[in-house]
């Protein structure tokens, strides 16, 4: 008997079968025919006894070469079986990606509150802290202290709603540039976002409530160019680097000299067109170097401080910058509207 | 005000454009609101004449009138239906291709069969008038054939108008807009003045022996000037002085009432005229009003006087309210021959005060009240009568009367050069301040380093220093200073509440919440529709005193009905699910004239949730207390429970629960009650929330973040489900389950709450996750097992629970 021979024709074969290979389930069966305990090498081994005893460390070797030979093709074979298994599995379990995610449910907020968190961050960055004041008010604070005495035409800028004979509805923000004057000595340096209330009919561009933001800078030195560049700042903030600022003359009482702020229409660019009455410009907020009478009511030394103060329409701006045609959609929370922020 | 083009060239020789004043006036401080052209679209309008009218042959109502545009030139045929058409009129025509005001273009049509030219036109057709015109507009006999229209009807006008803030009462008359433009922007130009020279007539005796004026009340009324015109006749103003004041909006009367108008347009000083034979004795004396005095006033309306008003009378009664407006009795009339002109300076703060008490606001009134140049009042006086003279037929008596106790005196305001350039940011040379001031006719004097400042008499509004910086800052130009920005020393933020506000708000988001903002003024019927105008807080109203209408009435007392509001209006629009919050002030009365509390509140609410968490069929309350667990955690209040409540009746009746956070209530939680959800076209079950922002801030205050060591060790999972009559709060064996439990639990978890076939009626079964967990060793199971026996007994003891499954 030629174990020799055998070894060579169980390699042949093997070598064959192994080509022929196509599951795991056949590869642990050949393990099995050719390695396991009743395999063609274990046979080999079992015949050992029936050779000549000079032959059998050749066989041996032999017989534990093609072992480790045939061990070698399984477990490359193995490889190629469980990548294409891995392969063929990843495929079948292909989805539709373009079925939609998960609905994730997050609120938005109000277009009021972000124009005003857009502003009060743009003038934190400018070293201003916020201030607050109630919005029902005294004549003191909301006319008074603000050089509006009780018989000045100037009341009519304003209609007003009032509560009783000592209290009212603030017309403006600007009592909180006095309650802020009381509570500290310059330097001041506030923006105050708030509520405030006018006697108008509801309309596409009028609300009885509606918001500012008052903001008022005094210390000693403070000028107009301070002003104007402060207010070009935010304009810039606020609607970019193509808007141009203008300034002109006008009329508040605790102001002096007071300016009106037009930008250039954010639609027509300064061509002219409805939004702007064909003016090329927006009226966006009022300013001015705080009245001395102002200062001095408050006890600030006119001649030694000076300071200014401006004035915008929250909801004005919002619907400028958000391109909102009637301020009542602001009110209405239609959902529609907020998820539009 | 309201200001002609045309008529201010009359004042002031301007060569800018139209166009090109209106944008120098808003630049100069006079802001143009609406600029409008007269003759808009009327270019292609002609005059013509009806030569001839036919029948029109197949329709009742329609002829055919024949017209032409020149002497012996073709008769075009137009189709009208207007009634009032007839041979030989002269008529506005537009031909064919020519376009109406509209933008109306005319074309060549058949009518019935016959042919139509052009158009024949009615005043509304042409822009002239609003309300639809009964028939075609019919011109005087002499206009001239193919004349423009709109050169003939001297429309080639622009009318401004500008909305004057209260410290351009100078501007209040054109005059004062002319002087304005020359001082801004045509310096080298002439102000051209009105005429006022007129005879006096010399048979006439002097006024003094006619009139005598006597001033009881010199403080209200500084200055009072007269004069007195006989024998003018009185009807209609000539073409031009109505022309000026159409295109001012003043509707023409009368020549002399007429006149007084147009004085107060070109000189901004109100006169007054009276007829002198109704003011007894010829006497006129200013005084107050007695209290309870009465006067007819030209309205006809019989208004109350008190004795803060002044009045202007006879010997016998008042005849006219100073400054405000005339008696009917003393009333310039048709019958009127001889007129005593008033040319006054009324004290603006009576005038305003009494102009509102007696809700009768004029022209004259809105003038005094701004303040006129008392300096001008006889010069305008005069201007009146150089008028009537010329337009009325009448004589002017000789002499003015002038009563003047108190005298102008012109303020003189100190101006430090340096302070007016700290101010504005310039660098300005003394000598260009002192250049601007007199551009703008202020006298200027050196005094050492200062400068002595004259104001002028017609520059009631500066008072000081600051009124002087805006004026240089005004001529110089606004638009001409550099900008700058103040440098800052300190830094900006916003305080701890501010910024946890914020945090607030952005957690609500994130759990699903829109922000939405409502009105803080809010109608009574609200309250009473969601039966609150019973529950304490909220029916502590504030009312508006003046309200613009009942649904503005009152400042609200709780978020609840805005919150509602939105809710309901967008389940109206079909919305199948809303979840919104809103932060804001609420407002309660504590008494009249105290000033209100307010209180800060955030309130919420939603609708439209899916998930029927424990089966309770409550799914908007669950996901809204999820919402208010998550933003509680996240504050680091984890001490909060929700307590049934028993009050709250809008509330449903077996779902409203107290918010208690560290053992302080906080607000209110539950489902609308179902009848006002009904009622207020709300979704069955939906939930809201108000509490109060400012105490939910006082306790997270003290919170901060503090890093605790991550525990390395195993957990331990035990399941726990626990029978219990169904009354027991779940919460309540939660809490009993970790008072038992002690340190060693780590997280406990409801994941099942069961009643059915397999519990006994009456009861309900809960179950529970728990995590054990040690942080310094490996848990042993004996030891949980120790525990969670531990804890069984406490709930059968307590709670007589039975362990479900074991």
């Amino acid at each position: 008997m030629d174990l020799l021979k055998e070894l060579k024709k169980i390699e042949k074969e093997a070598e064959k079968e192994l080509k022929e290979l196509s599951s795991l389930d056949q590869l642990e069966e050949l393990r099995i025919k050719y390695l396991g305990k009743k395999g063609a090498i274990q046979s080999i081994f079992s015949q050992m006894g029936k050779i000549a005893a000079d032959k059998r460390p050749v066989v041996g070797k032999e017989a534990n070469q093609l072992k480790a030979k045939i061990e070698n093709w399984l477990n490359e074979e193995k490889e190629i079986l469980e990548a294409e298994a891995a392969e063929a599995r990843f495929k079948a379990e292909k989805i539709d990606v373009s079925l939609p995610g998960a609905e994730v449910k997050a609120g938005r907020q109000h277009p009021l509150s972000l124009i005003t968190k857009e502003l009060e961050d743009v003038f934190i960055g400018l070293g201003y802290t916020i201030a607050e004041g109630p919005e029902v008010e005294s004549e003191y604070y909301n006319f008074e202290a603000l050089n509006i005495p009780e018989h000045h035409p100037a009341r009519d800028l304003q209609d007003t709603l009032y509560i009783d004979d000592h209290y009212l509805l603030r017309t403006h923000t600007s009592p909180v540039q006095i309650r802020t004057m009381e509570a500290q000595e310059p330097p001041v340096r506030i923006i105050a976002p708030g509520r405030v209330y006018r006697s108008d009919e509801l309309d596409a561009s009028h609300s009885p409530i509606f918001h500012q933001a008052e903001g008022l800078v005094i210390d000693k030195g403070i000028s107009f160019s301070d002003l104007k560049g402060t207010i070009e700042l935010i304009i810039e903030a606020l609607f970019g680097e193509d808007r141009d600022v203008r300034f002109r003359p006008s009329y508040f009482p605790f102001t002096e000299p007071s300016a009106e702020v037009d930008v250039s229409c954010i639609v027509c660019g300064g061509e002219g067109c409805q939004l702007c009455s064909r003016t090329g410009w927006l009226e966006i907020m009022g300013a001015g170097m705080v009245h001395p009478n102002v200062l001095e009511i408050s006890g600030y030394d006119s001649n030694y401080y000076s300071g200014y103060a401006f004035g915008v329409g929250l909801d004005r701006l919002a619907l400028l910058k958000y391109g909102i045609d009637d301020i009542r959609v602001l009110y209405e929370n239609d959902k529609r509207f907020l998820h539009q922020f | 005000m309201q200001i002609s083009y045309n008529w201010l060239k009359r004042y002031i020789d301007i060569d800018f454009s139209p166009e090109d004043l209106s944008e120098k006036l808003t630049m100069a401080g006079l802001e143009v609101e609406a600029l409008e052209y007269l003759a808009q679209g009327l270019d292609d309008i002609i005059i013509a004449q009806i030569s001839e009218i036919k029948e029109h042959p197949n329709a009742d109502k329609l002829q055919i009138c024949y017209v032409k545009t020149e002497a012996g030139g073709e008769e075009i045929p137009v189709v009208t239906g207007a009634p009032n058409v007839a041979k030989g009129l002269k008529v506005p025509f537009a031909g064919v291709g020519r376009t109406l005001p509209g933008g109306m273009k005319i074309e060549e049509v058949e009518l019935r069969g016959e042919l139509s030219q052009g158009m024949i036109c009615s005043k509304d057709e042409l822009g002239l008038q609003e309300e639809r015109a009964a028939g075609i507009m019919v011109l005087d006999s002499d206009a001239p054939l193919g004349f423009s229209f709109k050169k003939y009807m001297k429309l080639d006008d622009y009318i401004y108008k500008l909305d004057l803030t209260p410290n351009y009462a100078r501007c209040l008359g054109m005059l004062g807009v002319a002087r304005e433009i020359k001082s801004l922007y045509a310096p080298e130009k002439k102000l051209i003045k009105p005429p006022i020279s007129f005879t006096e007539d010399q048979s006439e005796a002097h006024i003094s022996e006619q009139v005598e004026i006597d001033i009881e009340a010199p403080e209200l009324c500084p200055r009072y000037t007269a004069r007195l015109v006989k024998d003018v006749e009185i009807k209609e103003s000539p073409e031009w002085i109505q022309r000026r004041l159409k295109a001012a909006g003043i509707r023409p009367i009368n020549n002399v009432v007429d006149i007084t108008n147009f004085v107060l347009m070109e000189y901004n000083q109100p006169l007054h005229s009276f007829d002198y034979n109704k003011i007894n004795d010829g006497k006129i004396i200013v005084r107050r009003a007695e209290k309870g005095e009465k006067i007819t006033t030209l309205d006809e309306e019989q208004r109350l006087l008190d004795d803060e008003m002044l009045v202007i009378a006879d010997p016998k009664e008042a005849i006219a309210v100073a400054g405000v407006m005339g008696g009917f009795e003393s009333e310039v009339t048709s019958q009127t021959t001889d007129v005593l002109i008033e040319s006054a300076y009324f004290n603006p703060v009576s005038v305003r005060k009494t102009a509102k008490k007696l809700a009768m606001h004029s022209d004259a009134s809105h003038r005094f009240e701004r303040g006129v140049d008392i300096e001008k009042a006889v010069e305008a006086n005069n201007r009146a009568c150089q008028l009537l003279e010329k337009c009325a037929g009448g004589r002017v008596v000789p002499g003015v009367i002038d009563e003047y106790p108190r005298q102008y005196e012109a303020a003189v305001i100190e101006l430090d050069c340096e302070r007016v350039n700290e101010l504005l940011g310039v660098d300005l040379q003394e000598s260009k301040i002192i250049e601007i001031l007199k551009r703008l006719q202020f006298s200027v004097e050196k005094k050492e380093a200062e400068l002595l400042v004259t104001v002028p008499s017609f520059r009631t509004d500066v008072s000081r220093g600051a009124d002087l910086v805006e004026e240089i800052a005004r001529v110089y130009g606004y638009n001409e200073i550099e900008s700058s920005r103040p440098v800052s020393k300190q830094r900006g933020q916003r305080t701890a509440k501010q910024n946890f506000e914020k945090r607030v708000k952005e957690l609500l988001n994130s759990g699903g919440l829109d922000e939405v903002i409502t009105y803080s003024l809010q109608a009574k019927k609200s309250y009473q529709d969601l039966n609150l105008t019973e529950v304490e807080g909220f029916n502590q109203f504030v009312e508006i005193k003046n309200p613009l209408s009942a649904a503005f009435g009152i400042l609200r007392t709780t978020l609840l009905p805005g919150l509602i509001d939105v809710l309901a209006s967008n389940a109206r629009r079909q919305g199948a699910e809303m979840a919104v919050f809103e932060t804001g002030t609420v407002f309660r009365n504590v008494g009249a004239n105290k000033r209100p509390i307010e209180l800060n509140k955030l309130g919420g609410g939603l609708f439209g949730a899916e998930n029927n968490l424990w089966q309770q069929d409550a799914p908007n309350f669950y996901q809204l207390k999820g919402v208010l667990e998550m933003l509680f955690e996240h504050l680091q209040l984890s001490d909060f429970h929700l307590e049934f409540a028993e009050a709250r009746p809008y509330l449903h009746p077996g779902r409203k629960a107290e918010l208690i956070i560290e053992g302080q209530k906080l607000g209110f939680i539950g489902e609308i009650h179902p009848q006002l959800a009904e009622k207020n076209d709300l979704p069955q079950g939906a939930a809201i929330f108000e509490m109060d922002l400012d105490k939910l801030f006082a306790l997270s205050k003290a919170k901060s973040y503090h890093y605790q060591q991550i525990t390395k060790y195993p957990v331990l999972d035990r399941d726990l489900a626990v029978v219990i009559k169904e009354e027991i709060a779940v919460g309540e064996i939660l809490q009993a389950i970790k008072n038992a439990a002690g340190e060693m639990l780590k997280e406990i978890k409801l994941f099942d709450i069961y009643q059915g076939d397999q519990i006994k009626s009456g009861y309900k079964s809960a179950a529970f996750e728990l995590k054990f967990q040690a942080e310094d060793r490996t848990l042993r199971d004996e030891e949980v097992n120790e525990r969670f026996n531990k804890i069984v007994d406490h709930l059968s003891e307590q709670y007589s629970a039975e362990i479900r499954g074991n």
